[in-house]
């Protein structure tokens, strides 16, 4: 048996203030962070380290995207350069980096220029090597015929040649300014794509941002009534997020908490059970919040979310206590915490151990909710030890109201199963429709607005350098930056059908840009002798040969590193192309259409993100299984000590049967078996766990255990089962499968009681009702 | 070259002599090139044809022979050494940008010019009106600081001040029918 401290209340409030210091140190050092970056809960992939740098360093810059489009008919485009304008001026106020592509190209092109001769096509250098002279000499007149300009300082056009090799969109796109802009089907769409200079993930940004681009569309449309403005990023899905799940919380607890209100009223008639039970929940928030904090740092949402609900376990301790309590008024309260103690231990045990496995399935969801649990749990219990023996005591009157009760919730054994039998085969039906999906985009809110923004932008980046249509891209691993820039200009050389994107098409390897110079060299021979004949047969004047020749001598004395290159601010949107890891770098590279990488590149791999993310998910999802049925063996060990073989299996049955039903419905309903879908089944195989628990453990005061149990039922399908209203096709699912699987649970949970014991039921039954008469 | 290239947009109406009947037309042309780095301005020779589907042919004939055609996105070059070579449009996005500004420029395609230009009709002079063309957006800018062109019953001359600081000018003979019609 617990010795509990003699000084309970101090105790608790000691517990409390603890927590509630530890929480405000944690805040206080930056250790309590909330996110809503659901990829955030992955575990670390530890066995492909640079793939995972990869798709990290690509969500990453993902998170802080964010793209706009400004549409209008062709027809106004004067009235769109109008509303163009506004909306800049509108963004210079944002948390936004505007970077626009000409000027990026421009400062690219000032790299290319400070070292000429380091730029080449393959064409060019295959020409300049096979005869330097001629192909200067042909470069040189062919550049000065054409109807185009002429820069002295690329007199034959080779840099020219150059960059216009480099990446660039397709022919309908043009310039509006210095956005770019799509012109197709007599429609013109303005692209600004910009960066975020704060969290995409803090909710008072996502405000400002929206609140503004609000503001902006109302100025567009005064310059251009024909005009939209559509807009596109990780954060505008995330405030919808963030949005839905604040109303729903709003609404649906809001509506929990009056049933629960009304529930409580109506059994207890009295204010103070409501109150101990809303403070000890509470309290076990509190609790999992400063835990989790305290071992991660950083808390995952989801992780609030479905722990305060899994916390909803806690009110059956406090539900048990105050049945006993109020139905054996004359009792004290330590004699019945003694009473409803075993089976309150017995059902902690049990929950603990269901999220001990948890813990250790190795995954940062999992963990995450199974700290939080766990300490909100161990919370709840001591706090009803410590305080509610004292702090509950009912009033004469209301004992005939839960007696009166007790008489409306008895069900027969053999109406029972009939019933069960049913509920179990209508579910059957529903297993060979069930679906079982792991790419979790599809559970979240999306706004039609947002969905079809996205649909707009994403079909207007058509045509835009290394936009594949999809997450997809080739990783090419090497020990450092030049053998991978080689290794990427191999494969995109060997790859057929349209040019594929990285950084080797801006950046040329060091190996190649001597090469470069080598393939000038003739020219360059006896200070510039054969170049400065050539320029002068064009009748140039002898300073432009000496400017080349010197420049051409500075270079080739000196060739600058690709990595000090690479660092330039000019390569700032390239440097996201290349990951650094601990043996060397990988470099992403994006390749349309079909991708087959030939077999003598070992060192490249077609990496698909969503695929490797709904495997990762896959795997939580079948190792939570294993983990929950892992300590489901464990608990009917323990429970088999206790209750024999037979008994610990008819107790764990309510609850199996309850998951397996709501599996049944789930397949249904059209619901997919996903992660979330699994904790509802871990929160069903626990409360249905526990109501056979508790009933089995008050079989010597059956009422008050079927009572008590028929209450938690009760708020358990307040609290979770409204949440299959939710507007978030996660939290619908989730509440969904736990109202069937608690529904069922409940109702078959007096069939773990023993056979004896339902025979005695009766006759205890009858003497209730003439104490309650 | 990027200039002509990357090229861009647009303003007010302004009417430009088109294209007289026909299908096609040809001009001989002077191109002379001034910069600071030559010691006397440049000047070639040649011959411009222009058909009224947009096809070009740039032809210099002299002190040297180049030859640039455009047709229905097919692009070939015949370089200094009488060597005929295609470029690929999308190795080389100029070409359709040079292509489709000097058709416009030769066939008086105003909206065309709108979209890479702020155009401003400026003082009549005795080959004809002069007409100031300004990029309308960076990517030109990057090549072309302004343009000025003289229309009399078509175009007559081109002056293109370049970014990198030389300037381009193209007088062109009356435009007369071609003689063949391929």
């Amino acid at each position: 048996m617990i010795r509990l401290p003699k000084h309970r209340h101090l105790a608790a409030a000691a517990l409390l203030g603890g927590l509630a210091l530890l929480l405000i140190l944690l805040a206080a050092t930056g250790r309590a962070r909330i996110t809503t970056d659901i990829l955030a809960l992955l575990p670390e992939d530890r066995r492909d380290v640079a793939a995972a740098a990869a798709m990290t360093q690509s969500r990453n810059a993902f998170f802080n995207d964010v793209t706009i489009v400004l549409s209008g008919p062709g027809s106004a485009r004067a009235d769109i350069e109008n509303a163009l304008a506004q909306l800049q001026e509108y963004l210079r106020s944002a948390p936004l980096s505007l970077s626009p592509p000409g000027a990026r190209m421009a400062a690219l092109q000032d790299i290319y220029k400070q070292n000429p001769f380091e730029w080449l096509t393959p064409q060019d250098r295959a020409a300049l090597g096979a005869d330097a002279v001629e192909t200067m000499r042909l470069g040189l007149g062919v550049n000065l015929a054409r109807p185009g300009n002429f820069d002295p300082a690329d007199p034959a056009g080779f840099v020219s040649a150059f960059v216009t090799q480099l990446p660039a969109p397709n022919d309908d796109w043009t310039f509006l300014g210095d956005v770019p802009a799509r012109v197709a089907n007599n429609e013109i769409r303005a692209l600004i794509n910009a960066r975020l200079t704060e969290s995409p993930l803090d909710p008072a940004v996502q405000q400002q941002l929206s609140d503004l681009l609000a503001s902006s569309e109302r100025a567009v449309q005064r310059a251009c009534e024909q005009c939209a403005l559509h807009w596109t990023g990780a954060i505008r899905y995330s405030e919808a997020t963030r949005k839905a799940a604040e109303r729903d919380i709003k609404l649906l607890s809001t509506m929990a908490s009056l049933g629960i209100l009304l529930l409580f009223t109506l059994t207890f008639r009295a204010i103070r059970p409501l109150l101990v039970t809303a403070g000890t929940i509470l309290s076990a928030i509190l609790a999992g919040l400063a835990t989790s904090f305290a071992v991660f740092g950083t808390v995952h949402v989801l992780t609030l979310v479905f722990g305060t609900t899994l916390l909803g376990l806690c009110v059956d301790y406090l539900l048990h206590f105050m049945v006993h309590r109020w139905a054996h008024a004359d009792d004290s309260g330590a004699a019945a915490l003694r009473a409803v103690a075993p089976g309150l231990l017995l059902g902690l045990a049990s929950s603990v151990t269901a999220f001990l496995f948890l813990l250790f399935a190795g995954f940062p969801a999992l963990s995450q909710l199974a700290v939080f649990s766990i300490a909100g749990l161990l919370t709840a219990w001591l706090l009803v030890h410590l305080c509610l023996p004292e702090l509950l005591t009912p009033g004469t009157a209301n004992n005939v109201v839960a007696r009166l009760a007790i008489t409306r919730v008895a069900l027969s054994t053999k109406a029972r199963l009939v019933l069960l039998a049913a509920i179990g085969m209508i579910a059957l039906t529903g297993i060979p429709q069930l679906r079982i999906v792991d790419d979790v985009r599809g559970l979240q809110a999306v706004p039609d607005a947002l969905s079809d923004d996205n649909h707009f932008v994403r079909t207007t980046l058509e045509g835009m350098p290394g936009d594949t249509g999809n997450a997809d891209f080739v990783l090419v691993e090497a020990p450092d930056l030049d053998t991978a820039l080689e290794r990427e200009m191999q494969l995109l050389n060997s790859m057929e059908g349209p040019d594929g994107f990285g950084l080797s098409r801006f950046l040329l390897p060091q190996g190649a840009r001597e090469a470069n110079l080598r393939a000038y060299a003739a020219l360059f021979e006896n200070d510039g002798r054969q170049l400065r004949l050539i320029l002068s047969a064009f009748g140039f004047r002898p300073a432009l040969a000496d400017d080349l020749v010197a420049r051409y001598t500075t270079s080739t004395a000196d060739v600058t590193p690709s990595a000090t290159l690479l660092a330039q601010p000019a390569f700032d949107a390239q440097r996201t192309l290349l990951v650094t890891v601990e043996n060397g770098v990988a470099l992403m590279t994006r390749i349309p259409g079909d991708v087959r990488i030939p077999e003598q590149m070992p060192w490249a791999r077609f990496i698909r993100p969503l695929e490797k993310i709904e495997s990762t998910f896959s795997s939580i999802r079948q190792r939570g299984t294993i983990a929950v049925a892992a300590a489901w063996l464990l608990m009917l060990s323990i429970l088999s000590f206790r209750y024999g073989p037979v008994g610990g299996v008819r107790v764990l049955a309510p609850a199996l049967f309850g998951a397996c039903v709501a599996v049944g419905f789930l397949g249904l309903a059209g619901w997919p078996l996903n992660i979330f879908s699994l904790v509802a089944l871990i929160l069903v195989l626990g409360i249905g766990a526990d109501y056979a628990l508790f009933l089995r453990e008050g079989a010597a005061h059956i009422g008050t255990a079927r009572l008590a149990t028929t209450l938690a039922a009760a708020t358990s399908l307040l609290s979770f089962g409204l949440l299959a209203f939710s507007s978030l096709p996660a939290l619908r699912a989730f509440g969904f499968a736990i109202s069937i699987g608690i529904l069922t649970a409940f109702l078959a949970a007096p069939l773990a009681l023993p056979l004896m014991a339902e025979r005695k039921r009766a006759s205890q039954r009858m003497d209730e009702l003439d104490e309650a008469a | 070259m990027i200039s002509i290239v990357s090229v861009a947009l647009a303003v007010a109406p302004l009417t430009l002599p088109k294209l007289p009947e026909g299908e096609c037309f040809t001009a001989p042309f002077v191109q002379t090139r001034t910069l600071a780095a030559l010691q006397h301005p440049l000047v070639l020779k040649g011959n411009v044809r222009i058909e009224r589907d947009g096809g070009l042919r740039w032809e210099i004939n002299e002190p040297y022979r180049y030859r640039f055609s455009a047709n229905e996105n097919v692009f070939t070059e015949v370089t200094p050494d009488g060597k005929e070579r295609r470029l690929d449009p999308e190795k080389a996005p100029w070409l359709a940008g040079m292509q489709k500004l000097f058709a416009a420029l030769l066939g008086g395609n105003a909206d065309v010019l709108h979209e890479w230009f702020d155009m401003e009709s400026g003082q009549a002079l005795p080959e004809g009106r002069q007409v100031s063309l300004v990029p309308a957006n960076d990517a030109v800018a990057q090549a072309i600081t302004s343009m000025t062109v003289v229309y009399g019953d078509h175009l007559r001359a081109i002056s293109i001040h370049e970014a990198a600081g030389g300037t381009m000018s193209i007088r062109f003979e009356p435009l007369v029918a071609c003689v063949d019609a391929t």
